[in-house]
Parts: C-alpha cells; sequence; structure tokens
C-alpha cells in the first residue's frame, strides 16, 4: 500500500468517525438551542449518547407478525446512511480513494433506505405504523424532484456530478459565489432538506401523539438494540444533509494538507458550520408552526419553482432580459 | 417477435408485425369465457390495428420515393422527401410505434390487455413486445428519416415525461397487480423515450458521442426492464396461481407462506424503482446523466428542459417507490386480509427457477453493468452512424462529469452492514429478542388496523388530485369524440347502401368511370 493510499485511508477514517461521533450531539444541539429560545433548560448536550446506550442495553422486543423483513431493516438503513456520508464532503473536501458516485446516487441511497423503511414499518400491523410510512413515502415523492433540481443546477453549473468537485470549484471562487442562481438553489436545497431531516414544519421530531408524527411513527414498534439504530441512523442523515448544506454555503477551508495541525484546524471550522446550520434550524423550528399533512405540496412546491427561476437566471444571465 | 426485429424489408416487417399482434391477441382472450378479457381483446386489436394502419401508411410514403419495400432503399428516402412530409412521417411514426409501445393517451388497451393474459405472456408482452414498438421509433428515426430538426427529440423527449410521469401516477391507485405492473410498464416506456428523446437532441446537434451515449441508457433500460418486469410478472404469476386473486387488497402476510416469492418480488421492486445495487438504477442513472448533459448544447430552452425533466424523472422514481412500497407491503407484508391467503403455498421449484434467475440477473447487472456496456456500444454506435467507439471511457463513465462505482458502493455497504451487526451483538445487551404481540390499545390485532393498499395510498392520491386523471378521461375527451364521429360519419353514410342491387351497379360504374379519367388525366 502507498503512501498516497493511506493519507486517503486515514481522512476517510477521521470523517466516518466525525460523522458517527458528532451525529448524537448535533441532535441534541439543536433540541437544546431551542429549549434555550423557548426559555427552558433543555436535555444534557450528552444526551444523545446516553440515549444510545440505553437502547443498546435494552432488552428487544418485536413483534410476532414481523419476519427477516423487519429485522434487517435497521442495518439496510445504516448502512445506506453511511455510504451516503462517504458521498459529500465533511471537514475535507478531498476525494477519498475513488470517485464513489455523484448527486444522484447520494439521493437514491436515501430512497433505498427509505424503500426499506417503510416496508418494514407496515408489518407489525399497527395502524399507526403503516399510516407513518403511508405519509413518508407520499412526502418522498414531493421532496425528492425538490432536492434534486437545485443539486442538478449545481452539476450543470460546474459540470461535475461529484459533490466534492462541486465544493472544490465554489470555493475557487471566493467571495464571487453567492450568486442569485446559488442563494436561490441553496434555499430551495434547504426547505427539502427541512423535510429529509423530517423536520418543523413538514415533520415534528419531538412530538409523543402518534397521530402527528411521520418518521418516528414508524419506529413505533422498534425497540431495543433495533430502535437504536435506527435512531442513530436518522441522526446521522441529518448530520450529513447539514454537512452538505454547510458545505455548499460556506464552501471554504476544506482543503488539508496531511498534518495534526490542519486536519484539526479544519475539524474545528467544519464543527463551526455545522452549528451555524443547525442554529439555523433550531431558529426556524422555534418560529414557524407544522403545516397541515397536504399543505406541504404548496411549500415545496414554491420551493421547486423557486429553483426552476434559479435556472432560468443561469440560462438567460447576461443575454438582454433585463436579470 | 424476433421476426419482426429481424426482416429487412417493409412487407415483411408490415406481416410479422401483424402475426406478432394477432398470437399476443390470442393469448389476450385466453380466458374467452370471461367479458373481461374478451373486452379486453377487442381494445387491444382496435388500438394497434390504428397503429398499424399509420405504419401502412408510412411504409407506403416511403416506397412511392423510394420505389422498393426494401429497407435498405429506405436509408436514401430522407433525401428525396421535402421536410414537412418528413414532419408528418415523423408523426405517423410516432402514432403508430407509440400504440404498440403505449404512450399516454394511445396506451388504453395496455392495461387491459397486459393483466388479461396469463402471467408468463404478460411478462413476455410487457418485458419484449412494446420494445418492438421502441426499436420501431429508433430504426425509422436514425436510419430512415436522418437527419432530423431538434423539434422532434424535444417532443419526444415531452411525450416520454408525460408517459412517465402519467403512467405512474395511474398506477398509484390500482389494486389489481397485473395492472400495477402493466402501468409501470407504461412509465418504464416513458423513461426510455426520454432517454430516445434526448439521444435526438444531441444527434440534431451533432454532438454525436453524447448522442451515442444517451442511446446506450435507452437500451440498456429496454434490457433492464424486460428482466425486471419479467420477474415481477413471473412472482405475480406465482402469487396469483397461490392464491387465486390479483386483488392485493385481499392478500397480505404472503411474506411467511411464500418467502421465496416474498425475497424474489422484493428485489424486483427494488429494481423497478432505480434503486441502487440493482440494474434499474444504472440505466435511470444514464438517463440522468444524458438529461443533464442537453445544458451544454446552445439552446436556451433546451438548457432548462435538462435539468428540469431530470427532475421530473426522479419525481416518477420517487412515486414508483411508493407504488412498489404499497403493492409489496399489501402483498407480502402485515396480517391476512382474507381467508384466500391462509393455505397459499410456495410454488414449486421449477416455478421460481426462472424468476431467481432473472432475480440474479438484476442483481449482477446492477452490480457489474460495465460488463454490458461493450455490446450495447456497439448497437449505440451503429445506430448514431459512428465507428465503433468505447462511449464509457469518451462520454459518459469514466471522466470528470460523471463516474460512478456500483461494485464499491455495494462492497462499503456490505462492510458496514457488517459492521453494524457484530457491533450490535457484541454491544449492550445479551437478552435474546423476544416475539410479543403487536400493541394496539389494548385489543388483539386484526388485520383491519392495519392500512389497506388503497389507504395507503391515498395521501398520494390527494396530493396529485389534479394529475389523476381517471381513464375515464381518455375515453370521454379523446376517444369518445372520434368513436361518435365515425359513427355519425357512418349514419350519414348509410343512405348510399340502400340495398337496390342497381344502384351498386351504378357505383361500380361510376368508380370505373372516374378512375379512367383520373388515369387520363
Amino acid at each position: 500500500m502507498n503512501h498516497d493510499t493511506l493519507k486517503h485511508l486515514t481522512l476517510l477514517l477521521i470523517h466516518l468517525g466525525l460523522l458517527l461521533l458528532l451525529s448524537p450531539f448535533i441532535h441534541i444541539y439543536i433540541k437544546k438551542i431551542k429549549a434555550t429560545l423557548q426559555g427552558r433548560i433543555g436535555p444534557p448536550v450528552l444526551q444523545g449518547y446516553y440515549d444510545l446506550a440505553k437502547y443498546f442495553h435494552k432488552e428487544t422486543v418485536v413483534s410476532n407478525q414481523t419476519s427477516w423483513l423487519f429485522s434487517i431493516t435497521p442495518f439496510i438503513v445504516f448502512s445506506t446512511t453511511i455510504t451516503a456520508g462517504l458521498l459529500i464532503p465533511t471537514f475535507s473536501s478531498k476525494e477519498f480513494i475513488v470517485p464513489l458516485g455523484g448527486v444522484i446516487l447520494f439521493i437514491y441511497l436515501f430512497s433505498l433506505g427509505r424503500f426499506f423503511m417503510t416496508a418494514a414499518a407496515c408489518e407489525p400491523g399497527s395502524s399507526f405504523c403503516s399510516m407513518a410510512s403511508s405519509r413518508e413515502i407520499m412526502f418522498a415523492t414531493l421532496i425528492e424532484p425538490v432536492i434534486l433540481l437545485p443539486l442538478f443546477i449545481f452539476v450543470c453549473l460546474y459540470g461535475t456530478n461529484n459533490i466534492f468537485e462541486i465544493v472544490n470549484q465554489l470555493s475557487n471562487k471566493g467571495i464571487t459565489l453567492y450568486t442569485p442562481t446559488y442563494v436561490l438553489s441553496l434555499i430551495a436545497i434547504f426547505i427539502a432538506s427541512l423535510a429529509e431531516m423530517c423536520r418543523v414544519p413538514f415533520d415534528n421530531p419531538e412530538t409523543h401523539y402518534e397521530l402527528t408524527m411521520i418518521h418516528e411513527g414508524m419506529l413505533l414498534e422498534y425497540s431495543g438494540k433495533q430502535l437504536g439504530i435506527m435512531f442513530l441512523s436518522s441522526w446521522l442523515k441529518q448530520l450529513i444533509i447539514i454537512s452538505l448544506i454547510a458545505n455548499l454555503l460556506f464552501p471554504w477551508y476544506t482543503t488539508p494538507d496531511f498534518t495534526l495541525a490542519s486536519i484539526s484546524l479544519l475539524g474545528v471550522i467544519y464543527l463551526l458550520k455545522v452549528l451555524v446550520v443547525s442554529t439555523l434550524i433550531a431558529f426556524i423550528e422555534t418560529t414557524v408552526a407544522k403545516v397541515r399533512l397536504f399543505r406541504v405540496r404548496d411549500i415545496l412546491m414554491a420551493s421547486f419553482i423557486m429553483s426552476i427561476i434559479a435556472l432560468v437566471i443561469s440560462v438567460y444571465k447576461g443575454k438582454g432580459l433585463g436579470i | 417477435m424476433l421476426l419482426v426485429v429481424l426482416s429487412g424489408n417493409g412487407f415483411q416487417f408490415l406481416i410479422f408485425w401483424e402475426l406478432m399482434t394477432l398470437i399476443s391477441f390470442a393469448f389476450v382472450i385466453f380466458d374467452i369465457k370471461s367479458t373481461e378479457s374478451k373486452n379486453a381483446g377487442f381494445i387491444y386489436l382496435l388500438m394497434t390495428h390504428i397503429g398499424s394502419a399509420f405504419l401502412l401508411l408510412t411504409f407506403l410514403i416511403f416506397a412511392k420515393y423510394t420505389g422498393s419495400f426494401s429497407f435498405v432503399s429506405f436509408n436514401e428516402a430522407s433525401n428525396l422527401m421535402p421536410a414537412s412530409l418528413k414532419a408528418i412521417l415523423f408523426l405517423f411514426i410516432l402514432l403508430g410505434f407509440g400504440t404498440k409501445a403505449g404512450i399516454v393517451p394511445l396506451h388504453i388497451w395496455l392495461p387491459e390487455a397486459h393483466p388479461a393474459a396469463p402471467s408468463h405472456i404478460s411478462a413476455l408482452m410487457s418485458g419484449v413486445m412494446i420494445k418492438t414498438g421502441i426499436y420501431g421509433i429508433l430504426r425509422f428515426i436514425f436510419d430512415f428519416l436522418s437527419p432530423f430538426p431538434s423539434w422532434w427529440g424535444i417532443f419526444v423527449l415531452l411525450i416520454g415525461i408525460t408517459t412517465a410521469v402519467l403512467g405512474i401516477i395511474f398506477a398509484s391507485s390500482e389494486v389489481d397487480i397485473k395492472r400495477i405492473l402493466a402501468y409501470s410498464s407504461i412509465e418504464n416506456i416513458g423513461v426510455i423515450l426520454l432517454s430516445i428523446g434526448a439521444s435526438m437532441i444531441f444527434y440534431s446537434f451533432d454532438q454525436k458521442i453524447l448522442a451515442a451515449a444517451a442511446l446506450v441508457a435507452a437500451l440498456f433500460h429496454s434490457l433492464n426492464h424486460a428482466l425486471f418486469k419479467g420477474l415481477l410478472f413471473t412472482c405475480a404469476g406465482s402469487i396469483i396461481s397461490a392464491t387465486h386473486t390479483r386483488n392485493i387488497e385481499k392478500l397480505g402476510g404472503l411474506i411467511k407462506l411464500m418467502p421465496k416469492t416474498a425475497f424474489l418480488f422484493l428485489i424486483g421492486s427494488l429494481a423497478i424503482c432505480a434503486l441502487p445495487l440493482f440494474n434499474g438504477f444504472i440505466s435511470e442513472w444514464l438517463t440522468f446523466q444524458s438529461l443533464l448533459r442537453l445544458y451544454e448544447l446552445k439552446s436556451d430552452f433546451i438548457k432548462l428542459l435538462g435539468p428540469i425533466t431530470a427532475s421530473i424523472l426522479g419525481f416518477t422514481g420517487a412515486v414508483c417507490a411508493a407504488v412498489f412500497v404499497k403493492t409489496f407491503a399489501g402483498i407480502f407484508v402485515g396480517m391476512p386480509r382474507t381467508h384466500q391467503v391462509n393455505h397459499a403455498k410456495e410454488v414449486s421449484p421449477s416455478m421460481s427457477l426462472g424468476s431467481s434467475l432473472l432475480g440474479i440477473m438484476c442483481f449482477l447487472i446492477g452490480i457489474f453493468p460495465f460488463l454490458l456496456f461493450p455490446l450495447l456500444n456497439t448497437a449505440a454506435s451503429f445506430t448514431i452512424g459512428l465507428e465503433n467507439i468505447n462511449i464509457q471511457s469518451a462520454g459518459n463513465v469514466n471522466n470528470n462529469f460523471v463516474s460512478i462505482s456500483p461494485l464499491i458502493i455495494f462492497v462499503i455497504i456490505l462492510l458496514s452492514f457488517f459492521f453494524i451487526y457484530i457491533f450490535s451483538k457484541i454491544y449492550g445487551s445479551k437478552l435474546p429478542v423476544r416475539k410479543e404481540e403487536t400493541w394496539s390499545c389494548g385489543i388483539a390485532p386484526k388485520a383491519e388496523f392495519e392500512h389497506t393498499p388503497t389507504g395507503f395510498s391515498q395521501p398520494l392520491g390527494v396530493i396529485f388530485s389534479e394529475l389523476h386523471t381517471p381513464e375515464s378521461f381518455y375515453h370521454n375527451y379523446i376517444y369518445l369524440p372520434i368513436v361518435n364521429g365515425l359513427i355519425n360519419l357512418s349514419h350519414k353514410m348509410r343512405p348510399l347502401q340502400s340495398g337496390v342491387l342497381q344502384i351498386y351497379l351504378l357505383y361500380i360504374f361510376l368508380a370505373l368511370i372516374f378512375c379512367l379519367v383520373w388515369i387520363k388525366l
């Protein structure tokens, strides 16, 4: 194994470790900020880790209606999520070893996880689970085009499908990157991501009323270790999407030298970026109410139209349309 | 079917084309006693004949210009014809072959005829026969009518996206398993037409490598669709023979009784939803790439069209996932909703052998797609008229714009799967997994508590109620006016047929004189 591959592998391991270790923290961080804004104390910062440990030490009970599909799903959801995590940059926008795939694979890996999650949620035969799963899959049909179009605009503008490459090219542009197209597309990505992360105004991750929950509703029949893995996967997904937005928003400082100082510095910068985006999410969650189920379409359509406008601007830029 | 694609001249082509229709017609009315089958057969025969009429017209026009029915001479026809005639021919070809392929709104026969045939025949019809329509479109447009203007490509692209979206939206409200599959065939034809449209646009802009790459996507998706649709139809056949119903509302819980079929159906569903690791993903991914590269062309409208159609393709993928989660969950998951299900048995190994092979192929192509590329490259480059170049390196797969490594992705998923599996075995509680009844607020769980397939897709139906034009829309607004017009016309013609022999003789005489005069002129 030559020196270069070793470097790549080290970066890859740090990347994976960061994602796995940081995701429970970010989840609780958003809760904490929300609590502060609402005048409450909120959970301790390490609550996410305590929760995971608790789930892993509990007994696992499954419904006797279920089959292998139900038990295998947590593992599949976890593995597709972490694989999607390899397709986006965190502290480093250097490619890991070989190019793995781009925007489309990224979105479709989440779909693969979702397919298993929604199918398995119907297994116990509980009406809450199947209702949640039916709503989740309906959301997915709305989210996918809305999140794909702005990403495709980036793909077309920068001539590459690879998210690492897009971030690199963005960072080369300096402060001039904030063009109208860019801003509109990013807002569209952000809105669709809120839905993809199952957050207010689309879904409420903290509700304890079965009829109102969508993502959590699918996990109702999971317990013990399986529940722990499901939670970890959804927190991971949240961190992955936040990292994507953070790195598109602030694409700078993502090319570390292979020294401890440089890597840790960029790690801290990455953490700051993520915290900024998470704080933004917490602010939105505090100020916006959850919308009715069928109004979700209107919000996401607005975001879709925003990205169409972004596309039109990018095509007609400087062509005498007055834009 | 094979003879259709092998035939080298117009006459042979039409004869085999009709033969194909008639033989499949026999299968559609296989169950002759049911009126449903008879209706399906009638619609099928009618629609395909309308299609054939347009084809016959096309062939005759071609023959007029070239003086021969051979396909070789058709190649030269495009230089001889005026542009307006070519445009008309293009529309005729779309109508003629599009009927067979099942593009919206010419698709109405498809969801009737495919379910009526026995399952393995449905597999053949959905997987292969509708592709002869695609073959026809490709052959005529790229071979006989090229060069063509770019609006042809845009037109095909728009038809493709309409077909894909509407096809899958229709499928979302169906509960008959074979109708769901038939509608999803319509969607897949739409996806194939999308990449054909992209290929045509590239071709008209003289971007031959990109055109060939888009064509590879189309051919690859045709092949993949044949595989996974065949798999799904044979699984559906197993389910129907085990439970004697096609209605998924009446099924449920089959995953325990028919584990092998359930597993194969799951693979088929994953492949048809274009999810990673399976063959559908690779070809749909190629389609995405060709649509996105439309942005590189020098036309503002096409620049807009590319990304937008690509994201709508993403939408159809998501709806497809919704449809197949519904179907899979409805058939296999939860509790049996009727007693019919309880005595279902796994099918015999000989029956599942075929579908197992298809399933393995779906998976292998999903992991090792590059093994098939040389074959597809040859076909596509030949159609576009390029030397056999390696598209894989030249245009599509391995340059800066796009790259994908399905094998490595598979290995990573597998590794992380085992990582978390072993981690959960080692860390934490050592208690065995306990099985208990589902908690349903204190009463014993019943099958009525869970969502039925209709209930499952209800939110989807509400969200897309505007798109969700029921089939009667086409009947009422497109076909009925035509049919009524024809009936009116024939009523007006009726006085001509008075039944008096002398008057008929007069007609013949007048016609003869007319012909003679016409020839003289």
